[in-house]
């Protein structure tokens, strides 16, 4: 694997030559630090951008198009990272070698930048037809949160932790923002983009690599100064008492989120300790310390979910279950933690969950996307490649993990009860 | 062993079969980290109901889930994942309709770990305990099901499709089945169908496949299996008419749905299994695919935000299923009635779709996990790996299709309405 990055003045090309795919994958990744009003209309615009474009007016005919071009897929997506908001445009084309046809290379790799360098756009205002199905299509999606408990009760929980947390906000916004995005506010949205953003073009496959560039820089003409690099985290408060709320939802099961602070944890033990410790403590499957406590040895639950935020610095857990079993499963979450605090595990069980950590980061190799996160991440925050985090995880000892807990602290517990129709039932008695 | 050239897709299948009759399948990748190994047994959620020779057998629904679940119990203190865990692999296990499926997945030491997969599922060791502890455990992922509008959403449209057919029961089985199933019930399954003979074994990935056939031949030898008594699944006569054409519910979903379903009697159709499917996909799609003129004017219209649309054959039917995302039901039922009565494909778009789903063809063969699934497909669905998939697809003309569609009768349609509780 060959990685390149050529600075382009204002984007850069980063290029991983590898045969070990069929495909290739591009992504043209504009970024900027997480702005609350302007992460819905840059979903809007990501989404109604590869719906149609002045050549092709529906979406049906970009469809057509990616059907000629042998089943590539072309879409685009925003993502939220700490405090990094990412608007990218994804192109996977299956490689040339495959494909007798001397125009396909050219055609594939100039595709995007011809749909997102003229969108369908007339007096400064996208075309009312295609934003109106994007318009309920994202109703549609905003409103389909309520169908997850699961999902539902994890942004719940982190909405009362601090709703004006950059932790908090939703990438898909609510109805009543959606409502005031227009066809001309999502054309300012447009120039926003392409005038106020970092932009990185990220290429991994087995292609002619130099002929790519050459491609890219005569089709993609992206003139901005460069910002300067975003600043990933979030500071996110602590509380000296952690907040309890419960509320009513209409699910038969109860779901349970405890968000605890990772507080003032140094950036290595970040990038490497933490993972082998949320590894025992909850997300290494059924031999996690709360997969055993919570499922196997009182059969409480299915499985218990934990999310490492590490730019938010949090960590969540999630759980779902019987109202009657909330206060038990509540105590024994916070029994597993104290337990990694006290060093109440093996050093086989540190060197079981380092192997089976080195086993995923191995796997990540063997997979284009991950490959491609993992430069971004080591772009932008000097994230460790791979080889090198695998050299780092087996460094990791107990003290380590021990360390890793003592900089937990519990900020929020989330109760989402199925709806009281007895009026009586206090989840946590 | 057997070498299976994938024609026109420069891809071998390894492939041997033990004396006890467990079919082995290898598909190898060098330059990659990983190995993924599957133990499949023709046993799923449809079998409670089953015959060995004239004695039949009625158990509790969703016995073939809980076996699943219990299997990984090696002895009294020891699990799969204990070895798994050990060894840096991630193990896992699903049960669908008509088969369960048991799964390791490393980057070291593949042979090793594959034959720790066949001793863990062919171990015999249940107890009371296991049992007893595992209903609560299972019916609260029973329960998850119930609070997914989206799985309740494919059972009731099921049950509304299908009069006689288990199909319309959850995987998982509910509450009150979990309840009742005993470790006899384990056993007597365990015994009447988890034989090497109604398994296959699929590797893929970076192994030597020489080395692996060898470990688990001297593995298979070591056992001792009782002769396979060939069980029977007892399908139920199902009827030609829907269960019920119209139904609406109120479910916990934001946006109204509407469901549409369509039976046709396999034989109905002169075509075998394969080429129904192959057929079915091609017409769907260029009728109600992303590139149509009809989903193209109900998006534009703003009558639909999404649908989708799928086809498979459940034993004597082909079910074609659509979900469509819609507040305008009276306006999409009409519509979908006039457009089903009039199925078109013409030339252009047929040599587009198929060229497309031929590139596909080529990119399948990339991830360990997906050519495994294929090939689980494959065997389960056709008896083995096809080997010339992308030449039967070359070779489907226009005139195929356009016969194909004339011999299909949609006429038999189910509807299903979602509407939003609140």
């Amino acid at each position: 694997m060959e990685y390149n990055k050529v600075n382009c003045d204002s984007y850069n090309i980063h290029t991983i030559k590898t045969d070990k795919f069929k495909t290739t994958r591009m992504e043209i990744i504009f970024s900027r630090e997480v702005d609350k009003d302007k992460m819905q209309e840059l979903t809007f615009l990501s989404d109604i951008l590869t719906d149609c474009s002045k050549e092709y007016t529906r979406r049906k005919d970009i469809a057509i198009r990616l059907e000629e071009l042998y089943k590539t897929i072309f879409y685009g997506t925003t993502n939220k990272v700490g405090n990094l908001f990412t608007v990218s445009f994804i192109l996977e084309f299956i490689n040339p070698e495959y494909i007798n046809d001397n125009k396909y290379f050219k055609d594939v790799l100039t595709f995007p930048f011809k749909i997102i360098n003229n969108p369908r756009v007339k007096n400064k205002e996208f075309d009312i037809v295609n934003f109106n199905i994007i318009k309920k299509r994202m109703e549609e999606e905003i409103k389909s949160v309520k169908e997850s408990s699961e999902k539902l009760a994890i942004l719940n929980a982190l909405s009362k932790m601090d709703s004006n947390s950059p932790s908090s906000y939703r990438v898909l916004g609510d109805l009543k923002t959606l409502n005031k995005i227009t066809p001309s506010s999502l054309y300012e949205t447009y120039m926003d983009l392409f005038n106020h953003s970092n932009c990185d073009i990220f290429l991994i496959g087995n292609i002619n690599m130099n002929e790519a560039i050459k491609i890219i820089k005569d089709n993609f003409k992206y003139h901005v100064i460069k910002l300067n690099k975003p600043n990933l985290l979030i500071n996110n408060n602590i509380r000296k008492k952690p907040l309890i709320v419960s509320e009513n939802v209409n699910f038969v099961q109860s779901t349970l989120v405890m968000v605890y602070n990772i507080h003032n944890l140094s950036k290595e033990l970040k990038n490497t300790a933490f993972h082998v410790f949320n590894y025992i403590l909850a997300s290494g499957g059924i031999l996690a310390k709360l997969y055993q406590k919570l499922r196997v040895e009182n059969s409480l639950c299915y499985g218990v979910k934990s999310l490492y935020l590490k730019y938010d610095e949090l960590l969540i857990i999630e759980v779902s279950l019987d109202k009657n079993n909330i206060s038990k499963a509540e105590k024994l979450i916070k029994k597993g933690v104290k337990e990694m605090l006290n060093g109440d595990f093996s050093d086989n069980d540190l060197e079981d969950a380092k192997r089976n950590l080195l086993f995923s980061l191995k796997m990540a190799k063997d997979n284009n996307i991950s490959i491609i996160n993992n430069y971004l991440f080591h772009h932008y925050d000097d994230l460790p490649l791979i080889d090198e985090r695998i050299k780092l995880i087996e460094k990791v000892t107990k003290e380590d993990l021990i360390k890793c807990a003592k900089h937990l602290v519990l900020n929020t517990v989330y109760i989402q009860c199925p709806d009281n129709k007895d009026g009586d039932f206090d989840a946590r008695n | 062993m057997q070498e299976i050239k994938l024609k026109g897709l420069n891809e071998t299948i390894y492939y041997d079969e033990c004396p006890n009759g467990l079919k082995v399948y290898m598909w190898v990748k060098k330059d990659i980290s990983s190995f993924y190994g599957t133990l499949s047994v023709k046993y799923g959620s449809l079998y409670n109901e089953f015959k060995v020779g004239n004695k039949n057998y009625k158990l509790p629904k969703g016995v073939a889930h809980f076996l699943e679940h219990v299997k990984f119990n090696e002895d009294k203190d020891t699990t799969a994942h204990d070895y798994f865990f050990k060894n840096g692999c991630d193990t896992n296990a699903f049960t669908t309709f008509n088969y369960t499926n048991y799964q390791v997945l490393g980057s070291e030491n593949p042979t090793p770990n594959i034959i720790h997969l066949l001793d863990f599922v062919q171990n015999d060791f249940f107890s009371k305990s296991i049992v007893s502890n595992e209903k609560g455990i299972i019916i609260e992922e029973a329960n998850m099901g119930i609070d997914d509008p989206y799985t309740v959403m494919l059972f009731n449209h099921l049950d509304n499709i299908f009069k006689n057919y288990d199909y319309k029961y959850p995987i998982t089985g509910v509450s009150s089945d979990i309840k009742e199933i005993s470790l006899e019930d384990i056993k007597l399954v365990f015994n009447t169908f988890y034989h090497p003979s109604n398994m296959f074994l699929i590797a893929t990935g970076n192994f030597n496949p020489y080395e692996l056939m060898e470990a688990i031949n001297e593995n298979q030898e070591k056992k001792k299996f009782n002769k396979y008594l060939n069980p029977e699944r007892i399908i139920k006569k199902e009827n030609k008419k829907v269960n019920k054409e119209y139904e609406e519910i109120d479910l916990n979903v934001t946006n109204r749905k509407i469901k549409i379903g369509i039976k046709i009697p396999k034989k109905s159709l002169k075509y075998d299994d394969l080429h129904i499917r192959l057929y079915t996909n091609l017409l769907l799609k260029a009728n109600f695919g992303n590139t149509s003129d009809f989903k193209d004017e109900l998006l534009s219209k703003e009558l639909i935000s999404g649908m989708s649309c799928m086809c498979d054959i459940f034993d004597d039917y082909l079910i074609i299923m659509f979900t469509i995302d819609s507040n305008y039901k009276t306006e999409i039922i009409k519509l979908f009635n006039e457009k089903l009565d009039n199925l078109v494909i013409d030339e252009k778009t047929f040599k587009r779709i198929k060229n497309a789903n031929i590139a596909s063809l080529i990119l399948d063969y990339e991830d360990v996990e997906v050519v495994n699934s294929i090939m689980q497909s494959e065997i389960l669905n056709y008896g083995d790996v096809i080997p010339n998939l992308k030449e039967i697809y070359e070779n489907i003309n226009y005139q195929d299709i356009v016969n194909f569609n004339k011999s299909l009768n949609v006429q038999e349609r189910s509807i299903l309405i979602l509407n939003p509780k609140d």
